[in-house]
């Protein structure tokens, strides 16, 4: 299981993936400059310290700048929190948050039919 | 080692007169001269107690070594000066005792002669060892207690996420010129905001939910004491604590130190704050005191606050905080100049080159090379030249059982044995370890005397008489015998007399160690009484003072 990130993490997290899961420091520093908030450098520097100590990105130095890689693709990311979310308040039962979903009408019929299309595809490919 | 030990030992007698004066000298400077200044001040003593830098004239110095050779007269009786007693025959005394270590006791040139001073310097001998075992076990622990601290505040953190407060940790990062990313951690059980890490640095807060002008101030506190180093300077005071454990004065000095860079800190802190600041500042003190846990470790961190007793020293110090002149700058260069100069002044010890035992011969000729012992690094002190340039040593090596002899004019003549070759001296591994050269008082040549040498070539002592044809004294007679020598070495018994063929034929003893013994010590000298021992072995030689005729003292007139 992936440690928690904090949402500062997660932020630098989601530009390095889109980048293809390489960025140079620069590049994020671009990026987060037109998030239009402020960032010191040396917070970033610390925040990407913490996320290379839990292991969700490594670090090469090119010459004298650094490239960060993400170890963990966004999708295993998803995935991993997805589960962890569902042990926790649904004891591992996935009908649970569906029935949530459908509950609270984050779930609209268009959105279940587009699912149940998905699930029969899986099915006849699997 | 040993040597190593009496350094450390002058090294902390010199500190300590500097700390004694620094302390008496505080009243007068401490609300003078800047806070930074009285903290950076103590460098000069810990300079003095690491160091072994001295002059060879200062006090410590000659102290330590009227020491050195105090023992040595105490200890040694291998022909060297002694006060009164001729040296060669107590020796054979005991020997006669134990005919075992008979050879043995001639052949070492340094024995024992009183017990209580054996004792003493037995104690001595071990006295580095404690020393050292004590040295390394604080240190060790300080270590320990270190890790230990470090890895518990570590597991216990939980990191700030918050990015504004990052944010602004960054920016009072840049404000005190801190260029090295600072991490930021929370964690509830240490007892007040703190700074690990020498290279690395970590800021840990008992909480981070205080109001922001505290957390800036705590913040910038703790970066101060980064950006000073001051982890580098405690762990300095520290090594110095480990070496110096036994001296009550050392631990004196820590502490004031650590007091010394709490206020050190404040000073740079305040002294960019206009009077709200610093009002806020004190604010923060004194909300930060008790609102944290209670785990701490002096010796692993820099905090906020050591202890809440010098919170008051230091909320008066913020109070009353004034910008120093340039004159105060001035004055207090001035006070560090003139400390330097006292450290260098006091001394320390300085051991004599090739000593390897702790109360060595101090007789060493430092002039002879300039290699100084390892672990002391000093200049060398020649203090025991006591003659002209025009004196006329006797020579401390010569060929074994050599005996020479000075006329008036301080010439000598070699009656038995002879000089050295330099190929022999460069060989002779006594003569690296002790010296070549001897130019103590009691090596002065004196006319009409003959030096003798030991069968090691070893210098073992002068006889009185000029004359070239030896007389040796008997080694055996009847117990209890007294014989006399003339001027002209005419030998007459006063009482007891000379053993029969037959009693020397049934002595085991004489049988074993020999009859006659022509040796260089065994001269007889003019105007002298030799009294015999219960076995009929030479017991003492008196002598005839000069203007009497039966006033016989155990030394030699002149000697």
């Amino acid at each position: 299981m992936i440690q928690q990130v904090s949402d500062a993490e997660l932020q630098l997290m989601k530009i390095i993936w889109s980048k293809g899961g390489r960025a140079l420091y620069a590049e994020i520093m671009e990026e987060l400059a037109a998030t239009g908030r402020m960032w010191q450098k040396n917070t970033i520097i610390t925040l990407l310290s913490r996320l290379i100590e839990k292991g969700l990105l490594k670090s090469n130095k090119i010459g004298r700048r650094n490239l960060y890689i993400a170890i963990v693709s966004e999708e295993d990311y998803r995935t991993d929190q997805a589960k962890s979310f569902v042990n926790k308040l649904y004891e591992g039962n996935v009908t649970g948050l569906v029935a949530t979903l459908v509950q609270s009408e984050m779930l609209t019929a268009k959105d279940y039919e587009e699912l149940k299309k998905y699930w029969e595809g899986r099915g006849e490919a699997g | 080692m040993r040597s190593l030990f009496k350094s450390v030992f002058s090294l902390s007698v010199s500190g300590t007169l500097l700390i004694i004066l620094l302390f008496l000298l505080k009243p007068l400077f401490k609300d003078r001269i800047s806070k930074r200044w009285q903290y950076y001040i103590w460098l000069v003593v810990i300079v003095r107690l690491l160091v072994p830098f001295t002059l060879p004239e200062s006090p410590v110095n000659t102290l330590f070594q009227k020491a050195d050779r105090a023992s040595v007269q105490i200890t040694d009786v291998s022909g060297e000066k002694e006060t009164d007693e001729p040296h060669a025959l107590p020796e054979r005394e005991d020997a006669r005792e134990n005919h075992d270590s008979y050879e043995a006791k001639r052949e070492t040139s340094k024995d024992v002669s009183a017990p209580a001073s054996n004792n003493m310097a037995e104690l001595f001998r071990y006295l580095w060892l404690v020393w050292l075992a004590g040295a390394l076990l604080l240190l060790t622990r300080k270590i320990m207690a270190y890790r230990g601290f470090v890895h518990y505040i570590k597991t216990g953190c939980s990191e700030v996420s918050d990015l504004s407060l990052l944010n602004r940790l960054a920016q009072y990062g840049e404000d005190m010129g801190v260029k090295a990313p600072v991490e930021l951690y929370v964690n509830s059980s240490v007892s007040s905001p703190l700074l690990t890490g020498f290279f690395r640095p970590c800021i840990v807060l008992p909480t981070a939910d205080w109001p922001d002008s505290y957390l800036r101030y705590a913040i910038l506190h703790e970066l101060a004491h980064y950006r000073h180093r001051d982890m580098f300077y405690k762990w300095l005071v520290q090594v110095t604590l480990c070496l110096h454990w036994f001296n009550p004065f050392v631990h004196l000095m820590c502490r004031e130190i650590i007091r010394a860079c709490e206020l050190a800190c404040d000073e740079a802190i305040i002294s960019r704050l206009g009077a709200d600041g610093r009002k806020t500042y004190g604010d923060m003190l004194l909300n930060a005191v008790g609102s944290g846990g209670g785990y701490h470790n002096s010796a692993a961190s820099l905090t906020l606050y050591e202890n809440k007793k010098m919170i008051k020293e230091r909320l008066g110090a913020i109070m009353n905080f004034k910008k120093k002149s340039l004159w105060v700058t001035l004055g207090s260069l001035a006070l560090v100049v003139s400390l330097l100069a006292v450290s260098a002044a006091v001394g320390a010890y300085a051991a004599p080159a090739h000593s390897d035992e702790p109360f060595s011969e101090v007789n060493d000729d430092s002039t002879e090379d300039g290699q100084t012992e390892a672990g002391s690094g000093t200049v060398e002190a020649d203090t025991t030249d006591t003659g002209s340039e025009d004196a006329v040593y006797m020579p401390k090596w010569m060929q074994p059982n050599t005996v020479i002899l000075y006329d008036e004019n301080l010439e000598y003549t070699v009656l038995a044995g002879g000089e050295l070759s330099e190929e022999e001296i460069a060989v002779n591994e006594e003569i690296a370890r002790w010296g070549l050269e001897d130019h103590s008082e009691y090596m002065l040549a004196k006319p009409n005397t003959r030096a003798i040498y030991d069968n090691q070539g070893r210098f073992g002592g002068v006889k009185l008489g000029g004359g070239a044809e030896p007389v040796y004294m008997p080694q055996w007679m009847q117990p209890y015998t007294v014989i006399s020598y003339d001027e002209n070495l005419e030998c007459t018994i006063l009482e007891g007399g000379e053993l029969s063929e037959e009693e020397i034929a049934t002595r085991w003893d004489i049988a074993l160690i020999g009859f006659e013994n022509l040796e260089p010590d065994m001269l007889a000298e003019p105007n002298t009484k030799v009294t015999y021992d219960l076995h009929g072995v030479i017991q003492n030689v008196y002598y005839l003072m000069p203007g009497t005729t039966d006033d016989y003292r155990l030394a030699p007139p002149g000697f």
